[in-house]
């Protein structure tokens, strides 16, 4: 299509004049300033004064919960746990710090996230890769989450960090930021990709990724190299847009199934693959592969992504190929299945919180 | 911010037209669209911060009106889809109609790369800060909903 007809068809979509009308009049209506008299300023103190106390105080009760949680996870800890309330707000989503709990050359910090402006945060909001713990000295960290307050909107977390060679952690400073998160997740379970895996025969097309990410295998040795097929397209039922079946076929006689992950690093989106036999038998895969590919704007791939700076003018897609032990005499009345987990929202903004680590008792 | 109606006319009259066809192009109501467009403009008057240049604000306007439209298709909240009768009122010919019904077939996401980068002429980059995605993944969007438009063009129209 030219893009000459796209953009005189969509030009074409302009404001009537009754819908600029409305617009303008309702905008003025929520935006435009009223006049405030000097004697209403001390009546507006007073109510913003009454107002802070309200708020506060709905603000202390939704620790609550969050301690609440706490306890639950750990209850032995969650009585040392010690009110820290340092929060920054972003994009309308608050970030705040509600409790730690030092000892040792361990910090232990409970975090909650709140969407002021909507639901963004749900019980499925997940930190992902995007936070990160900055301190004076070398120190490791992970960040779990911990529950969620479905009448609050409040998500939880726990970050744990240690101090490497056992110093104790307290009098340090330490930064914890996050620029964005994953929520709305949806897991699917049990779906079926491809329902008949009839005439499945040798792949056509095979290579060797030069960029493989990461392998798993069941047991044996470490698997050394992967011979991959060459990715295509395969219809088949996937939960997401993001994910697609790139190929089935055999290769030096085991079944390799390959999935594409068009968005992987903003999505998170990912699934498993298996195979369920006629008598609901499931067979999971014996090695499992990721690699990454890089493609021009054309759709030719890149001959060697780890060459050029990697991503530079070319499209990221991630690939997860999982390898069979199965003969194809195996395979009739086999089904595709897998089970996925896919992300619904994706925000992002800065939220950074500072604070001194420092024993309570 | 002042908001007096003039600063609010002055403003739809600049932004208005470009703000409602990138809504409705993602929304695909014309309701959910001028409530959208109504949404960003509030936020304008409110809190927008100082701007370096006119593309600056344009540009922010945008991502205060992409953002509202993710929000309001997550929410599912009426989004009653368009009918062919109702596109065709913005489009001059059938060839635009039919341009206009391919384009609304797809997925939003690629509707809306595709409207930022050849109807508003904003490059990836720009793109990718707008939606809140990545260059790689406004790339791949932009080279899936080109094939995607052009097999439901070719389909219906050609």
């Amino acid at each position: 299509m030219e893009e000459q007809a796209l953009r005189e068809a969509v030009m074409g979509i302009r404001l009537s004049r009754a819908a600029r009308e409305r617009i303008v009049e309702n905008v003025r209506a929520k935006t435009e300033r009223q006049p405030v008299f000097r004697w209403r300023r001390a009546v507006l103190a007073g109510v913003a004064a009454l107002l802070c106390l309200a708020l506060v105080m709905p603000a202390l009760a939704s620790a609550e919960p969050t301690y609440r949680l706490l306890y639950a996870v750990s209850p032995a800890a969650a009585q040392f746990f010690r009110p820290v309330r340092l929060a920054d707000e972003d994009n309308g989503v608050r970030m705040e710090v509600e409790y730690a709990y030092i000892h040792g050359d361990t910090a232990e910090i409970c975090l909650t996230l709140r969407d002021l402006t909507g639901d963004r945060v749900d019980r499925t909001t997940d930190l992902f890769d995007s936070y990160d713990i900055n301190t004076p000295s070398d120190l490791s960290g992970c960040c779990l989450p911990v529950g969620y307050d479905p009448e609050t909107g409040t998500a939880s977390f726990l970050a744990v960090i240690k101090q490497w060679g056992g110093r104790d952690v307290e009098g340090d400073k330490i930064t914890f930021t996050l620029d964005r998160f994953l929520s709305h997740k949806t897991k699917y379970e049990g779906v079926e990709v491809l329902a008949d895996l009839d005439g499945v025969g040798r792949a056509e097309a095979v290579y060797r990724p030069s960029y493989v990410s990461g392998a798993s295998w069941t047991d044996g040795p470490e698997p050394q190299e992967l011979t991959a097929l060459v990715p295509g397209e395969t219809a088949a039922d996937l939960p997401a847009e993001d994910l697609a079946l790139t190929g089935v076929g055999y290769v030096g006689g085991r079944l390799h199934v390959q999935m594409s992950m068009t968005d992987y690093l903003d999505t998170d989106d990912h699934g498993w693959l298996y195979l369920v036999d006629g008598e609901g038998r499931r067979t999971d895969c014996a090695e499992s592969w990721q690699f990454v590919e890089f493609y021009y704007p054309d759709g030719t791939r890149k001959p060697d992504p780890r060459m050029e700076g990697g991503a530079e003018g070319t499209a990221r897609v991630d690939y997860k190929e999982f390898v069979f032990d199965i003969a194809p005499e195996e395979l009739a009345g086999c089904q595709l299945c897998g089970d996925f987990v896919i992300s619904g929202l994706l925000t992002e903004g800065s939220w950074s919180v500072t604070f001194p680590l420092e024993r309570a008792d | 911010m002042a908001s007096t109606a003039e600063d609010i006319e002055r403003v739809v009259d600049r932004y208005g037209d470009l703000l409602y066809r990138v809504c409705l192009v993602t929304l695909g109501s014309e309701s959910d669209a001028e409530d959208a467009v109504q949404d960003a403009l509030i936020r304008y008057m409110r809190k927008a911060p100082g701007f370096s240049n006119l593309e600056h604000e344009k540009a922010w306007l945008l991502k205060v009106a992409a953002n509202r439209c993710r929000d309001m298709l997550r929410s599912r909240r009426r989004l009653v889809p368009m009918e062919t009768a109702d596109l065709s009122r913005y489009a001059e010919g059938p060839e635009e109609g039919g341009v206009l019904e391919a384009l609304m077939a797809l997925p939003e996401k690629y509707r809306l790369t595709l409207t930022l980068h050849y109807v508003e002429g904003y490059s990836v980059r720009e793109i990718a800060g707008m939606v809140g995605r990545t260059e790689s993944a406004v790339k791949m969007r932009l080279q899936k909903g080109r094939r995607l438009l052009k097999e439901a063009y070719g389909k219906e129209c050609l």
